[in-house]
């Protein structure tokens, strides 16, 4: 069962740090460690706020805190992942330096030029400022010097750690720095700037981080799916009529609990919300319809993990791509304001980030949508990338109407426990319709699909509940996800191509993670977000759905191999 | 195309290589992630601390004794952070001290702060200025816990030169309520001081301290020339976040929901349902601008509000009169609507704390502190206080004490304030989770689940439990099972409170709809469109009330849903940018709602209308803000048609039209005591000399001798006279318009300030050393009444004169004379302020006295007819217009982040308080007050620079 839940996928999917640089491998441990530091804080961040609080703002009459504490965790959590991304840019192509300075540019303004009040002149508060726009605007410098020198390919080793070393000095100054000056202002008994800057920041910043939920709850469903799967392993080696009378008994004691013993509420919710029984009843259909048309299409000849990681991957930054550019251009006009005196509002007033927002996912479900019909449709690419077209179908067919009724500020609903009690239904009846044919195989599978509906439509919840028993936060489902997908998704990051070699892959990677948890668990802590509630109103809905009918498609539940036959690769 | 790297095999002295290194990257992040926390954190509370707790809120109540007499109560009280930019220190506390003095009030504010390992006193304030201790005496220092440690200090304190030698002699415990403290120190410290008005004088104080609590015992003997006096103080109560010391039972054990108590969501069942009432637009009660946003709507009860603003003041105001009762600021933000239960307010602060304070004197009853800031305002019932934290705890304290009674956690935050539902109390938390609990002991009587996250509620009528949730599901609950008996769906985003009563429930859903459901069956009733929509409707008698985020208070019928009235906000200007502010309250029969008003108007505008009729007269303000170059200083702006004449801090008289530049029309040398119109001219004091000034060309018409500059004393223009004081030499009069002598009245008299004042028919009353009545032609006095001095203005109405003066060495009075024939009519007893006279009119003189109480006597008998403490000293003398009378005070100045000046308007013949305006900004300067034409002229160095505020009364 272990095999099956945990220790299959981990084996092909955990990121691995042998075989890299000694250096890159200390680094890339760095990075780990700090990240399964954050993700352990993520876990007990209630715990942060016993402490002394910062006050930051107030939203809708609600007073936000962040623990003082917290500064420098943060602080230092920014600092270590961006050390890790620009040093694994600079192993990377020009394009992928540029982009990660400009990242780091935009996205670190906010701290480069900072507002304080001073009762009296010292020269310190002076220097620390000068010596903060110096370390931040260094880094850029850094990079494009050591782009010129590398094209002396003798010089590219030496100017790649003198450059390392220097960027990794430049931002310990600077993130050190900035917590001196909040020390200095703390002590002084002025009201301390760099919470306000940093939460705004943070703030303004966080839907870098939906990348990242939908990484956990794509973590979560395929955890689910190795629950569902794990849970069917005793079955496999029973005989056909055990395993039917057990799964229909399975799907009694289910229907019993979810049906008939709240008949009263569904007929309520029936009454009350028919639009969201239709469309749950909608999608319902919708997946069956693709799925039964598609069900001949050839496999990727990658095999399904590969393909899984680089699917997921895809569809996560299609979906997310629109608010990723709007939070990278206004954070330029930020920078352009911060950094150079220019006046934002004309470029404010410009630049149109409602329409981004409003029909950027729009268009890249369309275009998501018309990928996948034309590889469905196009008979030389669906031998080799049939479980893309389906995904990429799926996901785009699905996403749109939801982009559309979001348009037109229309909320169907969708019910979770409704979409169960379809999915059980009609595996009920199945069995009962094909009682006497049904194959030991098939009962077993739907065994397994109910299984996973059911845990599915919790949408994590029995991993909160299981968390709360050792006092876990609630967001113990998305760190679960996180750390499934580090253990189990990750494999992509040891690849190799010519833009971004493998030796810069995980240094970017997990630079990035620890990026996202460092500024999730500030949001979190401070609770000063509704990131973490995008995990189920999003992030499940719109890519969570498709996914699964998608998981459940192309790798169906089967009868686990012989424990021998899983080979270390190593 | 890609390839994958694959890891090569380990041997195991590789893995335990690589293993040490990972434990090793682990520990040095570890190190260094507890370094920078270590530095982040406020050092813990060390011995000076400890010794002189400062956490906002503290309280010590002492007994007090006056050379072995009783002296009652002295209070004590750690007030606000505060800033004190004169001396370059920004983390200052205040503490408050108040006593009596044979039975009169003192109101004294010491400052203190840290420097290293000393906590030193700064200075202390009294209502009128800043006695600065320099350099700052130590009172603790981090050495003090051995005993034998002495410290010594010279300098100047309270105006003294002072040499102070202390010395921790003694290690002992000692008892407070009941309670034996541990480890206390007791301290003798001897004073040598000096000065003009003491002479020499030793002071020796044998004083015990103890740690979390404080002073415990204060023992202060003073031996001198001129003073010799013996003090005792024994602490019998002491309140702070960590301790409170007896005496118990000092908590409410009234219901919050016997009184309509503010909001939010009115009473103890949230149900924003007011059985009685009707809004009715024209009856206006009072409104009251401030300088300070509002964070939650009022609490309090007929006549009584407290408010929380922005910075952490929380203030209790008496709607009837006026009064600013008390004002205590706590760690700023306030984090919930103040709850008004029986004689306690309960506000919760940023530091984690929640402080029941007691309504009359804003003194802490108790103090309790969690793990996690207050998420919602507290439910107050029989004796207990429940309360939810943001670490998603809901507690029950006891009222009396504060001590926990019971607390359960959650799974979601609980961010709305219970309901009460008989015996259970009701909760929703963010998740969306309804749940009942055991007012007496926190056992879960039943938990039912919203289909989405929580909208709004819960709100409690008639055993009907109403949530909403964010997908747009009202949900009816039974309250004593929890059973659903409705669910209905109305539309996306119910994220305000529902109000629920009289047989309805009204929810707000998104995009300006009110809807009323059945409360029996949840059917839909009736909807109707609400434009701007904004804040939680409320059910009051038969109609629905709704503020629409403009500011408008619409009512609608409860029946049907038709519009019945409209309230259009009574505000400054039609330009200045209105927002709706807090929830609805009510505060006994007054409906409040509030405004946010954009700059440079004060921050909020609160609003009364009565509930049970039209019976009011309130009054809101309406004219401009309008920019100034300068301070005005002392003497407030004086208004010439449109354009607004100032003599400045900066030694010039500004003209400042309504649009376009300020012109400069003299600049001197020396102070401009005043400036005055005179038609066609304009007076000032330019050094010695009188000076005529054409506004338009700016030349000088003409100018005459008048003598060195001094505050108070200023010409008055009396037709085509100016009446002109000349210190030392008399009285002059001269030709408006040519500047030629018409007549001069000769007199040495230099004690005293005050301008002439001009009776109706054109005699001249004069009030220094004497008080003298001249002939207005020739300058020959009618009559004299010798020995009245003042240094205000005079007033005089219907035969009468007004002066508040001093005569002999009598206390100061009020004094009504005949105008006619000079007899006193009438004196009482008034402490008058500087510069600051009475008003008459209408049968009535009102004046204000220099701790800022105001009172009204009736003009022929001297009959007290009312007074109202106003609490702070007076800006300039009372303004009369028709029938209501304004007051300017000058609000506390305790740092710069702390003013509440303001003009408060009220009933000339009653008192009643009608209406008050806060120009707001920080206490730098002084405020100055006066008008033109029955325009209030405000002028105050604000956020937004020097301003005058040109005001007008408006009855709506």
């Amino acid at each position: 069962m272990y095999e099956v839940l945990l220790g299959a996928p981990i084996r092909e999917g955990r990121l691995r740090v042998r075989g890299l640089h000694p250096v890159l491998r200390v680094a890339t441990m760095v990075g780990l460690v700090a990240l399964a530091g954050m993700l352990g804080s993520l876990l007990f961040n209630e715990a942060w706020r016993y402490g002394e609080l910062s006050y930051l703002s107030s939203v809708s009459g609600r007073a936000v805190f962040v623990p003082i504490a917290l500064i420098p965790i943060t602080l230092g959590g920014l600092c270590l992942a961006w050390m890790l991304i620009l040093s694994g840019t600079l192993q990377a192509s020009l394009a992928i330096r540029i982009l990660g300075s400009a990242f780091f540019l935009t996205t670190t303004a906010f701290i480069s030029d900072p507002l304080l009040v001073e009762l009296s002149n010292r020269t310190g508060v002076s220097v620390t400022k000068v010596l903060i726009r110096v370390s931040f605007l260094a880094v850029p410098v850094l990079v494009a010097l050591y782009s010129a020198a590398s094209r002396r390919r003798a010089w590219e080793p030496k100017a790649r750690t003198i450059t390392i070393v220097g960027i990794c000095t430049c931002l310990a100054i600077f993130f050190g720095a900035n917590f001196w000056l909040y020390l200095y202002e703390a002590d002084s008994g002025l009201g301390a700037t760099l919470p306000t800057l940093m939460s705004g920041n943070i703030l303004s910043l966080q839907y870098l981080l939906i990348p990242l939920v939908y990484l956990g709850a794509v973590g979560v469903i395929e955890f689910s799916y190795g629950v569902a799967e794990a849970a069917a392993v005793p079955a496999w080696a029973a005989g056909r009529d055990v395993a039917r009378v057990v799964v229909l008994a399975f799907i009694a004691i289910k229907l019993w609990i979810q049906l008939f013993s709240h008949l009263r509420e569904w007929a309520t919710y029936v009454s009350s919300r028919p639009s969201g029984f239709l469309f749950t009843l909608y999608a319902v259909v919708l997946f069956g319809v693709i799925g039964a048309l598609t069900r001949s299409m050839p496999r990727d000849p990658d095999g399904f993990e590969n393909t899984k990681e680089r699917v997921v991957l895809v569809l996560i930054m299609a979906l997310a791509l629109a608010n990723l550019f709007n939070v990278l251009a206004i954070s330029g006009i930020e920078f352009l304001s911060i950094q150079f005196g220019v006046n934002p509002s004309p470029l404010e007033r410009v630049y149109p980030s409602g329409a981004v927002l409003d029909w950027g996912p729009v268009v890249l479900s369309v275009l998501v949508l018309a990928a996948g019909i034309f590889l469905l449709i196009r008979d030389d690419l669906k031998e080799r990338y049939g479980d893309w077209a389906i995904a990429l179908t799926m996901v785009g067919v699905w996403s749109l109407p939801l982009n559309l009724m979001g348009l037109a500020n229309y909320y169907p609903g969708f019910n979770y426990a409704l979409l169960d009690l379809f999915v059980t239904i009609a595996a009920a009846g199945y069995i009962l319709a094909r009682w006497g044919s049904i194959s030991t195989v098939t009962a077993v599978r739907l065994g397994a699909v109910v299984a996973f509906s059911w845990l599915f439509a919790t949408k994590g919840d029995f991993l909160s509940i299981i968390g709360g028993w050792f006092g876990l936060a609630s967001v113990a489902v998305l760190v679960f996800g996180i750390l499934f997908t580090l253990l189990a998704g990750s494999s992509f990051a040891l690849e190799e191509t010519d833009r971004l070699p493998a030796r810069a892959r995980p240094l970017i990677w997990v630079g990035y993670l620890l990026l996202s948890a460092t500024m999730l668990n500030w949001l979190l802590t401070a609770h000063d977000s509704e990131i973490s509630g995008l995990f189920g109103s999003d992030a499940i809905l719109r890519i969570g759905i498709p996914l699964a009918v998608w998981f459940l498609l192309r790798r169906p539940f089967e009868s686990p191999p012989p424990a021998t036959a899983a080979p270390d690769p190593s | 195309m890609s390839s994958t790297i694959r890891e090569p095999a380990a041997s195991l002295k590789e893995r335990w290589r690589w293993g040490v290194i990972w434990l090793a990257i682990a520990a040095v992040l570890l190190v260094v992630m507890a370094m920078g926390i270590k530095a982040a954190s406020p050092s813990s509370t060390d011995i000076v601390d400890s010794y002189f707790p400062h956490e906002l809120g503290t309280t010590w109540v002492y007994d007090s004794k006056m050379d072995g007499a009783d002296a009652g109560q002295r209070v004590e009280r750690i007030v606000s952070p505060s800033l004190l930019p004169q001396l370059g220190v920004a983390n200052a506390y205040l503490r408050t001290v108040s006593y009596e003095i044979n039975g009169n009030p003192v109101y004294l504010y010491d400052y203190y702060a840290r420097d290293g390992s000393d906590l030193d006193f700064l200075g202390e304030r009294d209502n009128t200025e800043f006695l600065e201790t320099k350099p700052g005496l130590p009172v603790a220092k981090l050495s003090m816990t051995t005993p034998g440690t002495e410290w010594e200090w010279s300098g100047t304190t309270s105006g003294f030169d002072a040499q102070l030698k202390a010395e921790v002699v003694d290690r002992e415990d000692a008892e407070v309520a009941g309670t034996t403290l541990r480890d206390c120190l007791r301290t003798k410290t001897h004073y040598d001081l000096q000065g003009d008005q003491i002479g020499k004088v030793t002071l020796d104080v044998d004083e015990v301290l103890c740690p979390g609590v404080g002073t415990v015992s204060r023992d202060e003997r003073a031996k001198g020339e001129l003073i010799s006096y013996e003090t005792e103080l024994e602490l019998h109560e002491f309140h702070s976040p960590d301790l409170n010391l007896g005496p118990e039972g000092n908590g409410s054990q009234a219901s919050e929901s016997s009184a309509r108590g503010g909001g939010p969501g009115i009473y103890a069942n949230r149900s924003n349902y007011v059985p009685e009432g009707t809004v009715d637009a024209s009856a206006l009660a009072w409104s009251d601008s401030r300088d300070q946003r509002m964070q939650f709507p009022p609490a309090g009860r007929d006549g009584l509000m407290v408010t929380a603003e922005e910075d952490g003041s929380v203030r209790a105001t008496d709607t009837v009169t006026g009064a600013d009762l008390w004002h205590l600021k706590i760690a700023a933000p306030v984090l919930a609507a103040p709850v008004v239960a029986g004689d306690i307010v309960y506000v919760a602060g940023s530091d984690k704390t929640l402080l029941a304070l007691d309504i009359s004197t804003g003194a802490a009853k108790w103090t309790t502190r969690f793990d996690d800031v207050v998420a919602a305002a507290p439910l107050v019932v029989e004796g207990s206080v429940i309360v939810p934290t943001e670490d998603q705890v809901l507690h029950s304290l006891d009222a009396a004490s504060g001590r926990e009674e019971w607390a359960v956690g959650f799974d979601a935050p609980i961010t709305r304030p219970p309901a009460l539902a008989k015996d259970l109390v009701v909760v929703a938390s963010d998740d969306g989770s309804v749940t009942a609990l055991s007012v007496s002991d926190g056992e879960m009587a039943w938990s039912e689940d919203l289909q989405g996250s929580l909208g709004g509620g819960p709100a409690v009528s008639d055993g009907l439990v109403v949530a909403t949730d964010n997908g747009g599901t009202v949900a009816g609950f039974d309250a004593a099972t929890g059973n659903l008996l409705w669910s209905s769906y109305v539309g996306v985003n119910v994220l305000t409170q529902p109000a629920v009563g009289g047989g309805e429930v009204v929810v707000a859903p998104g995009g300006g709809e009110i809807r009323a459901l059945a409360a029996d069956d949840g059917r839909t009733l009736w909807a109707r469109n609400v434009p701007d929509f904004s804040s939680p409707p409320l059910i009051v008698g038969d109609g629905i009330v709704v503020l629409t985020s403009t500011g408008t208070v619409r009512t609608y019928s409860a029946a049907d849903g038709r519009p019945r009235s409209v309230i259009e906000p009574p505000l400054f200007d039609n330009d200045s940018p209105v927002d709706a502010g807090t929830a609805l309250a009510v505060l006994g029969d007054d409906l409040v709602f509030s405004l946010d008003v954009g700059p440079p108007w004060p921050a909020t505008s609160l609003f009364a209308y009565r509930l049970d009729g039209p019976d009011a007269h309130g009054i809101a303000f309406s004219g401009e803000i309008r920019d100034m170059p300068t301070v005005a200083d002392i003497v407030p702006p004086v208004l010439v048609d449109e354009n607004l004449l100032v003599a400045g801090r900066d030694k010039v008289v500004w003209w400042i039209p309504p649009t376009g530049r300020p012109e400069e029309l003299l600049r001197s040398d020396s102070f401009l005591p005043f400036v005055e119109d005179a038609g066609e001219l304009v007076l000032t004091q330019d050094g010695s000399q009188l000076v005529a000034l054409s506004p338009q060309t700016k030349e000088r018409v003409w100018e005459m001798t008048m003598g060195d500059p001094y505050t108070g004393t200023r010409p008055t223009v009396s037709g085509d006279q100016v009446i002109v004081p000349l210190r030392g030499v008399g009285i002059a009069a001269v030709d408006r318009a040519t500047g030629d002598p018409e007549w001069l009245y000769r007199s040495t008299a230099v004690a005293g300030a005050s301008s002439p004042l001009v009776l109706s028919g054109g005699d001249v009353v004069y009030g220094v050393e004497d008080l003298v009545k001249l002939d207005g032609n020739t300058g020959d006095p009618v009559w004299k009444n010798k020995g009245i001095t003042t240094f205000s203005p005079l007033a005089a109405d219907d035969d009468r004169i007004f002066v508040a003066g001093i005569r002999g060495g009598e206390p100061s009075a009020m004094v009504a004379f005949d105008a006619v024939t000079g007899e006193e009519q009438w004196s009482v007893p008034f402490d008058a302020s500087i510069l600051v006279g009475p008003s008459a009119g209408n049968g009535v003189v009102v004046a204000i006295d220099a701790s800022g109480v105001a009172a009204a006597w009736d003009e022929e008998t001297g009959r007290e007819l009312w007074t109202v403490d106003l609490g702070t000293p007076p800006d300039g003398s009372p303004v009369i217009v028709g029938d209501r009378v304004a007051f300017s005070t000058a609000g506390r100045k305790e740092d710069i982040y702390q003013r509440e000046s303001r003009v408060s308007v009220h009933d000339l013949m009653t008192g009643r308080y009608e209406g008050s305006f806060d120009p707001g900004g920080p206490s730098f300067g002084t405020a100055s007050f006066g008008a033109s034409d029955g325009i209030l002229l405000v002028h105050a160095d604000t956020e937004n620079g020097y301003a005058t505020s040109l005001l007008e009364m408006v009855d709506p």
